[in-house]
């Protein structure tokens, strides 16, 4: 069961929470100091997704719904 | 030569003229045959026919017949997985394949490879009917569908676990995307069974898609006649492709096809690869939009840095903070009269001081003991002074009061009687006789005269009373001083 997958940042998320740090950033709202801090926090976001992306085996399994249906 | 360069009589096999002179082999004869038939017919043939006698070893084997002919038939177990239903005694069926001389048996028999109900048109007819009822129900309408996942963490395949279609699938997520996981639920997707196992997998995905991690399904089969693809046009596939939980891509048969399964799932795609495409994100675009970004937050955090820096540097270079000094004058020169001020205060309030704490010295050092002492020493002196001072002035006027007196009382003194003549006589006592009264005889009596005294006894005693003088002529006192007889 690909159940691993259910406790890792879902991609859409991450992305969006980057995109949302990055607008905050350039509305100039905020100040320097939390537009770092945003600036960290998407550093290690994008990190994050780019751990996601470049997973580099694809799992393949095969489900038998007769026995998962328990 | 080509069997489209032959004509019919170019058809009979060559060398038959000969065979009245030379007879045949079996053999001969057999490959004479095979060729014949060959050369005749096309590689395919199609043939109208009724199935009876169906034997289901591995293969089918059944025969072909209309009312005057038959014909053997054979449908190999590879075929026969690519028909929606196996070949059942009374079908009324167009068999498609080549016809095949097998000389070890003498048998002529045509190889199925597809086998097509007759009487289509009422599969297409139920097809219309269903679509038109879908429709009216709302479950084409785009806004029933669902949004494919931006980036699914795990694709469910529902497909014939041998099917092409998978492979496709599969080789497209491999290249687009591996971090997507992939999960195969083998079902049929021809055939009497596909429809329900089909709606089953759908239904359970659908329960147990959170459970799964499952965000999105491909319902997929490769390319088939409408018969083939039948189980995708049956109402309980579409209900449960319509009642799913999350989002199905529906790739099925070709691009031309169009089945009721794909007009109610939320996208359809026009091939299994088409399907992979939609759902799987293309990791060379996302890595693109991350690296954008990616730039775009370091070019904000670096513009608002210069921004700040420069901010800085204005502050640095102009204004106040230029020339500190500037600022500093002022409040230089404030705190100059500032400390005059206070240091003249200082010393008025010094100098108050200093009176105060003089005068209270000095009232101090009056209550020290040893002044006190002095002091009262002193004042014992100075009394003591001002008493022996007033003595002798009372003493001395005292002395001359009595020197005054001693010289009156000498003035009036008997001496200064006795001068004149008359004496004193005491007692022996030395009482003074005023009268003859206080004699007697035998008294001694001392008699005091101006040069001296004479110590007389009396022997006999002749009192002669003196006489009251009536009113004599005042006569000179004799002890009156005030007539300055001294």
């Amino acid at each position: 069961m690909p159940k691993k997958s259910k406790d890792q940042p879902r991609y859409e998320d991450l992305v969006e929470q980057i995109e949302t740090l990055v607008e905050n950033i350039e509305s100039g709202e905020l100040g320097l100091e939390e537009s770092i801090k945003g600036y960290e926090e998407g550093t290690r976001l994008i990190k994050q997704a780019r751990a996601i992306l470049d997973q580099a085996k694809q799992r393949v399994e095969s489900l038998n719904l007769e026995e998962s249906s328990d | 030569m080509s069997r489209k360069d032959r004509t019919p009589s170019d058809s009979r096999p060559r060398g038959l003229s000969n065979s009245a002179d030379k007879p045949y082999t079996v053999s001969q004869l057999s490959a004479k045959i095979e060729t014949a038939i060959k050369d005749s017919f096309p590689t395919k043939v199609r043939v109208i026919a009724e199935i009876s006698s169906v034997t289901n070893r591995t293969h089918y084997y059944f025969t072909l017949k209309d009312e005057n002919a038959t014909i053997s038939a054979v449908l190999f177990a590879s075929a026969a997985r690519k028909q929606s239903s196996p070949p059942e005694h009374g079908q009324k069926v167009i068999a498609s394949g080549k016809l095949e001389y097998y000389a070890p048996s003498g048998r002529l028999s045509l190889i199925v490879d597809k086998l097509e109900p007759v009487g289509v048109g009422d599969l297409e007819q139920r097809y219309k009917a269903l679509c038109d009822d879908l429709r009216a129900r709302g479950w084409f309408d785009p806004l029933t569908k669902q949004p494919l996942p931006i980036f699914p963490r795990s694709i469910a395949i529902i497909t014939s676990a041998t099917g092409a279609a998978l492979q496709d699938v599969l080789d497209t997520a491999a290249k687009r995307c591996p971090a997507v996981n992939m999960l195969i639920i083998d079902a049929r997707v021809q055939g009497e069974q596909a429809k329900g196992q089909i709606e089953n997998a759908i239904n359970k995905l659908s329960e147990q898609h959170s459970k799964l991690g499952i965000d999105a399904i491909i319902l997929t089969r490769g390319g088939g006649s409408l018969e083939d693809l039948w189980a995708f046009n049956e109402p309980v596939v579409a209900k449960a492709i319509h009642e799913c939980a999350i989002p199905i891509v529906a790739a099925i048969g070709h691009e031309t096809d169009t089945t009721i399964a794909e007009l109610v799932a939320d996208e359809r795609a026009a091939t299994p690869t088409q399907a992979a495409m939609k759902l799987i994100p293309d990791r060379a675009a996302l890595s693109e939009q991350l690296h954008a970004l990616t730039c775009r937050l370091s070019r904000e955090i670096s513009t608002q840095l210069t921004h700040e820096e420069a901010r800085l540097n204005r502050l640095v270079t102009s204004g106040p903070l230029a020339n500190p000094q500037r600022l500093i004058d002022p409040q230089r020169t404030r705190l100059d009269t500032l400390k005059i001020q206070i240091h003249s205060v200082i010393r008025h309030i010094q100098s108050a001081k200093a009176g105060e704490i003089d005068t209270l010295a000095i009232r101090l050092s009056k209550h020290q003991p040893a002044a006190v002492q002095a002091q009262r020493q002193e004042h014992i002196h100075a009394l003591h002074q001002r008493l022996t001072r007033s003595m002798h002035t009372r003493l001395r006027s005292m002395s001359a009061s009595l020197d005054a007196a001693q010289r009156e009382l000498n003035a009036i003194g008997p001496r200064q009687v006795l001068g004149r003549g008359y004496s004193l006589t005491t007692t022996k006592t030395g009482s003074v006789v005023r009268s003859t009264k206080d004699l007697k005889s035998g008294d001694s009596l001392t008699t005091h005269l101006s040069d001296g005294t004479v110590t007389s006894v009396i022997d006999g005693k002749k009192v002669t009373e003196r006489t009251k003088p009536k009113k004599a002529p005042p006569q000179p006192s004799l002890f009156n001083h005030k007539e300055g007889q001294d």
